[in-house]
């Protein structure tokens, strides 16, 4: 996968900055390098990549990457309407909103569909959220989930929506650095109810976004394009003072500046490390939001005795995950989960959903648990050493 | 002779795509990749032109001769009629 992994941010590279004169020998495996850009969502970039340096790869795989990259301009188009139909509503609606992630950083790539987006998120107040439960209905969405973090939206062909609570989930700790964030907001000039982040914050965002995924399955890729596509339009504009300072107050110093360093490291051929490299392996293997074995590692084995066996801790996640603790639930089942003596029935309901619906979804977790090792456990523990994560990134729920 | 409604005509990297979106999205699943010349005979459909017209306009615009421009506009309109893309 290294070797992929090398190639692909090398034909990424050429992609994001506008210089097409790579030497590409038979060495490349477009096969293994497909297989990773689909596991980062990165194809566009690949396809405009062989398209832009006229690399001859089989023709097959042409086909399979242009169908691909057809669908990535299809789902673009389809999201930006819908982005400027919702924002219309809810200025109708006179409720506050700013759209985040994707929905911003997509208009500094060299195409907009070139960053691919599962889904478009907003922040939204949360006393207005089933005014715009009812919005959404109006234009053809369905509910898929309410609660949590955000309340889920789909409607065909593939529109997922989420309507964000807080612009970091309330279990990692980062949320609470964005408790006030709606007196930091900026209004658009032409709106009168959506709003922006001003450039310094959105980087501070787009930091504690990858931070709180690093921290917990990994990032990917795309997410180092983003930090590097950002650098590249934004770097000399911004204030730095305020971004350290800010970072200072995240504990995200030193993982930011690595991460900035990982980006040159990768697109602008500043020199490589040991330390880059392990981080490179971690981020390659880690796919575009994070793989499950990580984040079991995360939530369950950091505080693991290098010398006593993991069985004990694998019961204990196994338990933990069968039944949740009591704040966890409360965000689960956010109407009758705030009445405590509730929480047993609460935990056989969900039980029962799981083992209905997700029958799947428990053996594949079996396996990933039982399949965790102590190098595994100590790997991810270097990794957070190394990037710069100082704290696990979620909130002890117990 | 019109485009329906719904239809967006985008150019991303030198290339044309043209992608349904609202209504449209329900009647017509997926993108239609257009050349240069298919591009602009869209942009004059969304317009509302007769097939006379459309033909004029090819000829000026690329200097062809009237009976090749002719035969790539009805092609053309015939695509798009069997695709029940204009009304």
């Amino acid at each position: 996968m290294k070797k992929a992994g090398e190639q692909l941010i090398r034909i990424i590279s050429s992609v994001i900055n506008d210089d097409f004169k790579l030497d590409i020998n038979s060495d490349f495996n477009f096969k293994k390098i497909i297989k990773l850009a689909k596991f980062h969502s990165v194809e566009s970039l690949l396809y405009q990549g062989i398209i832009n340096n006229n690399i001859k790869v089989d023709n097959d795989i042409l086909k399979d990457l242009e169908k691909i990259n057809l669908k990535y301009i299809y789902k673009e188009v389809t999201q930006e309407e819908e982005k400027n139909l919702i924002s219309l509503k809810l200025e109708e609606n006179k409720i506050k909103h700013i759209f985040l992630k994707g929905c911003v950083i997509k208009y500094l790539y060299p195409s907009v569909h070139l960053r691919s987006m599962a889904d478009l998120d907003i922040l939204v107040e949360e006393k207005y959220l089933k005014t715009i439960s009812q919005i959404m209905k109006s234009i053809g969405y369905t509910v898929e989930n309410t609660g949590g973090n955000h309340d889920v939206f789909y409607k065909n062909p593939f529109m997922n929506v989420e309507m964000h609570r807080n612009m970091i989930d309330e279990v990692y700790l980062y949320s609470k650095y964005y408790e006030d964030i709606w007196n930091k907001l900026k209004k658009q000039a032409d709106k009168e109810y959506e709003y922006y982040l001003t450039d310094e914050d959105y980087y501070i965002y787009m930091m504690t976004h990858m931070a709180k995924h690093f921290s917990n399955g990994g990032t990917g890729i795309r997410s180092i394009v983003d930090e590097y596509i950002y650098l590249k339009h934004k770097e000399d504009k911004l204030d730095w003072d305020y971004i350290y300072r800010e970072f200072e107050k995240l504990n995200l110093l030193e993982f930011s500046k690595n991460i900035k360093s990982l980006a040159y490291v990768w697109f602008k051929d500043k020199e490589s490390n040991e330390r880059f490299d392990l981080i490179t392996e971690y981020i390659l293997s880690s796919g575009t939001y994070g793989i499950t074995t990580n984040s079991m590692i995360v939530k369950g084995f950091m505080d693991e005795d290098a010398d006593k066996p993991l069985k004990n801790n694998k019961l204990k996640f196994l338990l933990t995950n069968m039944f949740p603790p009591y704040k966890q639930m409360k965000r689960l089942y956010p109407r009758v989960g705030k009445i405590w003596i509730l929480l047993p029935f609460l935990w056989i309901i969900r039980l029962f959903k799981i083992v209905i619906f997700r029958r799947k979804r428990i053996k594949e977790v079996y396996k990933d648990i039982n399949e965790v090792q102590m190098d595994d456990v100590n790997k991810v523990k270097q990794i957070h050493e190394l990037s710069g994560i100082r704290i696990k990134g979620e909130e002890d729920e117990n | 002779m019109k485009i329906k409604e719904g239809y967006m005509l985008r150019e991303i990297a030198g290339n044309f795509v043209v992608v349904p979106v609202g209504i449209a999205s329900k009647e017509f699943n997926g993108v239609i990749t257009l050349n240069s010349t298919g591009a602009f005979l869209w942009k004059e459909l969304m317009n509302g032109l007769s097939i006379t017209d459309l033909i004029d306009r090819l000829v000026a615009t690329y200097e062809v001769e009237k009976e090749v421009a002719a035969k790539d506009v009805n092609n053309f309109v015939s695509i798009l009629k069997g695709a029940n893309l204009v009304e």
